[in-house]
């Protein structure tokens, strides 16, 4: 079924701008119609993709450093767009200055940063993202991440329960060398990261981050998170059993 | 002590650009591009800084700059030299964000979105990417409250393949 008004008015419904009454309406159409459902879910899906795709792009607009590149791009886009007002241009070059620096320093390697950076690729994760590796290969992965964050990451320390360790990958954040490993719960998606990037040490805490929930930690100069759309309780559970079980070496 | 205009636009600059960037690439499909975009853009906003309305939203008022810049200047300029194909820029709109760690799923998403209708991904990141209202997201880009929802809806339809595959190898 596709009719452009019933796509448009189950919008306004998903979206939160219908009135109380027309809300009622739909509500009650939706549980008489089957039909109806279904093209709801066909247009829920469809904003999934568009949500993952712009929190993904703002990820790599963060990541670019947009303020240092525009510092490079001033001169180039003056003369491209004829601008003859000199002080605004020294003015926006200080301001472009300014960002650069700040993205340099330590303190812009703040908690959340990695972990914000980690939430948005997550949106682009499916469980085929984490397909089990062979046992050869995925220990070969978990020696070079064990190494790379000095953290011991190999697969015995890394069961939980009848959860098993499908790949691990490493990653780097801002310099700093950070382990991704993935586990598949309840059907989500789910990473445990590693980063070591001398944080100071934190309690396990749960938070939400975009759809994701997260449950984090620091010990030893290492960062550490779970993160998935899987339940936070039992995020707890399986992050206090990785708290045991890995060692910082 | 209070700041004055000028110097509460050009402190709120920097924190905004990565939102303005991502505004200027999805609204013109390329990366050197939106970057020209943005610069423009600050630029404009510097001088007309007395302008702002201290008590209203800064990201509001520079998206609408940013808006202006694009239909008003670059974008004919652009046609005008001969440039003007940007909205049919899929590779380039593709290769703007898409990095090696990507999975296929990402770059199947990322083009998918660069061959919809450029007023339809204009109109879902606001209302999706920004969190506009309806209304808002009507008034900056001068159209009719109906013509936002259509877009919105025709843009849903359009990347709901995408999701429903994503879905079915999650179950």
């Amino acid at each position: 079924m596709a009719d452009p008004v019933e796509d448009t008015l189950l919008t306004a419904f998903l979206d939160g701008e219908l009135s109380a009454n027309e809300v009622e309406a739909v509500a009650g159409r939706l549980s008489n119609e089957p039909a109806l459902r279904a093209r709801l879910e066909v247009l829920q899906a469809g904003e999934v993709v568009l949500r993952s795709a712009f929190a993904v792009a703002l990820g790599q607009a963060r990541r670019d450093n947009m303020a240092a590149k525009m510092a490079h791009t001033t001169k180039k886009a003056a003369i491209a767009m004829n601008w003859r007002r000199a002080a605004a241009l020294a003015a926006i070059a200080f301001v472009a200055g300014l960002g650069a620096s700040r993205v340099l320093t330590p303190h812009s390697r703040e908690a959340e940063n990695w972990r914000q950076s980690v939430a948005e690729y997550m949106t682009l994760y499916t469980p085929a993202t984490f397909a089990p590796r062979d046992e050869a290969s995925l220990r070969s992965e978990l020696a070079v991440l064990s190494n790379s964050v000095g953290v011991d990451l190999s697969a015995p320390n890394l069961r939980l329960g009848s959860l098993t360790p499908r790949s691990g990958v490493l990653l780097q954040f801002q310099g700093a060398p950070l382990a991704q490993i993935g586990y598949v719960v309840d059907g989500a998606p789910t990473a445990f990261c590693v980063i070591r990037d001398g944080e100071p040490d934190a309690p396990q805490a749960r938070a939400r981050l975009g759809a994701f929930n997260v449950v984090s930690w620091a010990k030893a100069g290492r960062g550490f998170m779970l993160v998935s759309t899987a339940a936070p309780e039992r995020l707890d559970g399986l992050a206090r059993s990785l708290r045991d079980q890995v060692a910082v070496n | 002590m209070p700041h004055n205009r000028p110097d509460q636009v050009r402190d709120g600059l920097e924190p905004l650009l990565p939102r303005l960037w991502r505004f200027a690439f999805f609204l013109c499909g390329a990366r050197d591009v939106a970057e020209d975009l943005v610069q423009a853009t600050c630029l404009r906003a510097l001088e007309r800084a007395q302008q702002f309305q201290p008590d209203t939203r800064l990201d509001r008022w520079l998206f609408a700059i940013l808006r202006s810049v694009w239909f008003n200047e670059l974008r004919s300029r652009r046609v005008r030299s001969g440039e003007g194909a940007v909205d049919a820029q899929t590779v380039l709109f593709v290769d703007g964000v898409a990095r090696a760690e990507m999975n296929i799923f990402g770059r199947q998403v990322l083009a998918a979105i660069g061959s919809l209708p450029p007023a339809q991904r204009e109109t879902a990141l606001l209302v999706y990417g920004e969190g506009y209202s309806y209304k808002e997201a009507a008034s900056l880009t001068g159209v009719p409250i109906g013509t936002v929802m259509s877009r919105l809806a025709a843009a849903r339809v359009a990347l709901a393949p995408l999701g429903v595959a994503a879905k079915n190898e999650k179950d």
